[in-house]
């Protein structure tokens, strides 16, 4: 980590905290807006307390990652705003709870003399109940806006920028200098809306108009620090100018996200990076529109999204998902960028010589002593299937794990064998072997650069794409995916040796 | 001006009554006192004049108006109540409650502001060191005094008052109580005061209503009560200041105190 690597990711703070700040002001104040007059009613009518509050104690135990994932299928879109409404459900408990309890913990006799003097029921509600309820009331929207700001950094997978972009970015490529930036952020903006919250209560219970002023100027600024980048971004200007690039959640995805953002912004588009997301939900995405661009596999549509088990040779697959995506989706498949990333099985070298691995098959008489590591989606995914039938596969131990620490795991030998990236530097680096797929269980994955149905209709978006089709070889790519696994240099710098090699045979 | 007209209360559907069947008329400018031992429902039968408990049979009527066809919030914005909890609004300064009612009803600010300097000097604390404070920067018996003012601000002529000095040191209470002795008559209000203290009964009430258990055991004036008792009870209950007094000069005299 050194100054510089800072100072890199600082560049992407203004994007990140914004639309960050926008997404957890917006959660809280709708839940702000939704609870406290839900709690006010439940006060009012008994019967409703047990029920409503129960269900919010349920929602609130739903991890937020699992919240924010659910959203996706329910809304049918990714981004904004299924991040949103998860967080609004995860800000309800704490407001809603403290609503009541705080309205209920007014003396009874403060109540009764509010009646008694002549006070109407809302007279009595805003006068007396609410005033007297406010710190606690406030307690809740201050619990709820931490977790707020907490559980927003995991809206990344679903689309939405956050500071969680750090984080899980960070993780992936093993960049420290992002992590901490993301976190000390999300940390910062925790404290300062804390504060802002706490800030308002004083305003409101002393009637201080100084302070008053005060509060209103900084919750402004905070809004206008939120809309601030998307105005920049041309999110409210030219809309066809503006393309949204989609990534998975792994280096080499990441890499070639920053190589198009780049060769788009050198064609006069504005690209805006969505990263992180899983397969399904941004292929789901690219159909709906929201998502232009992204770099896909042919072996995993193949098998995921078209759901097909016979493997024809790698041209025939790539012919056959080309027409299908287009008749199906009306997506366009520009074309294949030249590398393969297949899956590959991989055992430590000493493992390999030991017991004399060479292929798949070699593992099929000791899978039974051998524990497998893999990432969040191998397992789930119709290829493990054949791969274990095909080649009787049948590991003590399945364990699933985020990508990065895979590697750690096989080396510090808490795992035997790992589903490797082809394209993935730390092979080399780890000193793993990869064993043949002899019986061709497993689909090719070329890399295929796919863009939805309202991209593909600007002729000179894919123009400009077309640059890359075809120029990033096996090794091009294992080369970059090193510079930022092994070498730990950036993303934009493994994205700048792509573009350096790409203008080089174009010359 | 007001009249129970077989008042019950209820409060675990019919099995049990805090109230039974009180018939009451209290006449215009009468101090009428409440006399019980604590839990016969004194409290009770207050608060269903103001509707703050709804009786569970009988009616009461009001300058001879069935008090369950109006509407309850003017009702109780009519009647000045003074609560045994005394109930003033934590959040809200001295000034601010004293002149709750007020503002409830609409005065203007300056009409509120010289209303509440005067019901302080009525209930004799200076309006300059008070009217800023909040609640809890009061003693009890402060807070109880505000209690008062409270009741009295927006001029009503009907005072329900609920042990309106039970906290409050003998000296204060007696000064109080004269006090307000002077400022009823003045003021020619209607108050239906509850206590359990028979002296301070005694002192204050034009006629006393004795409850036991949920009834009105005997309804008079102080003298007719002592000297005719119509029960007991009663003649127990009215002489226990006077034995209490034999027992304190016995003690001053030096007798033994075994004998008492
Ligand atoms: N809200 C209520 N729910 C159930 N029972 C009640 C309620 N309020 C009063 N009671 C019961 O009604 C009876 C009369 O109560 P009340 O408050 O009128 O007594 P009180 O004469 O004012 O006593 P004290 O001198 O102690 O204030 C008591 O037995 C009491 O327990
Ligand atoms: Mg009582």
């Amino acid at each position: 980590m050194t100054y510089s690597s800072i100072t890199e990711q600082l560049q992407l703070l203004p994007y990140y905290l914004g639309s960050h700040l926008l997404l957890t002001l917006l959660a809280l104040m709708a839940g702000i807006l939704i609870c406290v007059p839900c709690g006010v009613i439940i006060t009012r009518i008994k019967s409703l307390q047990w029920p409503t509050l129960t269900i919010a104690g349920i929602l609130q135990t739903i991890p937020g990652i699992a919240l924010l994932a659910i959203m996706v299928p329910l809304l049918g879109r990714i981004g904004f705003l299924p991040a949103l409404i998860a967080l609004i459900i995860y800000s309800v408990l704490p407001i809603l709870r403290n609503t009541v309890t705080g309205i209920l913990g007014v003396e009874k006799s403060v109540i009764e003399a509010a009646r008694g003097i002549g006070m109407t029921d809302m007279q009595s509600l805003f006068k007396v109940e609410l005033p007297l309820a406010l710190p606690v009331i406030v307690a809740g929207i201050r619990t709820a806006a931490v977790w707020v700001v907490g559980t927003a950094t995991l809206a990344t997978p679903v689309g939405a920028t956050s500071l969680g972009n750090y984080v899980f970015s960070g993780l992936q490529t093993q960049n420290i200098s992002a992590i901490i930036v993301g976190c000390v952020a999300a940390a910062g903006l925790a404290i300062i809306i804390d504060q802002t919250i706490r800030l308002t209560e004083k305003t409101v219970s002393r009637r201080n108009f100084r302070l008053a002023a005060l509060t209103a100027a900084i919750i402004l600024i905070l809004f206008a620090a939120g809309l601030s980048p998307l105005a920049n971004r041309g999110n409210f200007g030219e809309a066809n100018k503006m393309v949204v690039i989609g990534s998975k959640p792994f280096t080499e995805q990441y890499i070639l996200t920053q190589l198009i953002a780049d060769n788009l912004s050198g064609n006069g588009f504005d690209a805006d990076i969505r990263s992180g997301m899983g397969s399904i939900i941004l292929f789901e995405a690219v159909t709906n529109n929201e998502v232009d661009c992204y770099v896909d596999y042919t072996g995993t549509i193949w098998t995921y999204v078209m759901k097909r088990s016979d493997l024809p040779a790698r041209e025939g697959i790539l012919k056959e998902m080309t027409s299908w995506l287009k008749k199906e989706y009306g997506i366009l498949c520009v074309g294949a960028l030249g590398f393969e990333n297949t899956y590959a099985l991989a055992v430590r070298k000493e493992t390999a010589n030991l017991h004399n691995l060479n292929t798949i098959n070699d593992l099929s008489r000791l899978s039974a002593g051998f524990s497998m590591g893999s990432d969040y989606e191998f397992f789930t995914r119709p290829e493990w299937k054949e791969l274990k039938a095909a080649y009787n596969l049948n590991f003590k131990d399945l364990i699933t794990l985020d990508p990065t620490l895979m590697y750690s795991a096989i080396a510090q030998k808490q795992v035997d064998v790992i589903s490797a990236y082809s394209t993935d530097g730390r092979i080399v680096d780890y000193d793993l072997v990869v064993l043949d797929d002899t019986k061709q269980a497993l689909p090719p994955y070329d890399a295929v650069l796919l863009l939805s149905d309202k991209a593909a209709k600007n002729p000179k978006l894919s123009r400009s794409l077309k640059s890359i089709i075809g120029e990033i070889g096996d090794d091009a790519m294992r080369n970059a995916n090193k510079i930022v696994d092994v070498d730990r240099h950036s993303v934009d710098s493994a994205a700048t040796y792509l573009k350096n090699l790409i203008d080089l045979s174009e010359e | 001006m007001v009249s129970l007209k077989k008042v019950s209360k209820s409060f675990d559907n019919g099995l049990s009554f805090a109230v039974k069947e009180i018939d009451l008329d209290i006449r215009p400018g009468e101090l009428l006192v409440f006399l019980g031992e604590s839990g016969c429902g004194k409290t009770t039968t207050l608060k269903t004049i103001n509707r703050l408990i709804e009786p569970t049979s009988g009616k009461i009527l009001i300058n001879g108006e069935d008090t369950s066809k109006t509407d309850p919030v003017n009702l109780r914005r009519s009647i000045g109540y003074v609560f045994q909890e005394i109930g003033l609004f934590p959040h809200i300064n001295i000034a601010g409650n004293i002149g709750m009612v007020p503002k409830l009803l609409g005065w203007p600010d300056d009409r509120i502001k010289s209303r509440t300097d005067e019901l302080l000097n009525l209930v004799g604390l200076e309006p300059d060191k008070y009217q800023d404070r909040m609640p809890h920067e009061l003693s009890g018996g402060q807070q109880q005094r505000i209690g008062v003012a409270r009741a009295l601000a927006a001029g009503s002529k009907i005072m329900l008052m609920d042990e309106p000095f039970g906290a409050l040191d003998p000296i204060t209470r007696t000064n109080l109580i004269e006090e307000f002795a002077r400022i009823n008559k003045e003021l020619k209000l209607t108050v239906v005061m509850v206590t359990h203290d028979v002296l301070e009964a005694l002192i204050l009430a034009d006629r006393i209503a004795i409850m036991r258990s949920g009834e009105i055991l005997a309804l008079g004036k102080p003298a007719e009560l002592i000297s005719r008792p119509p029960h007991p009870y009663v003649s127990e209950l009215l002489n226990s200041p006077r034995r209490q007094t034999e027992k304190v000069n016995r003690i001053i005299r030096g007798d033994n105190k075994n004998d008492l």
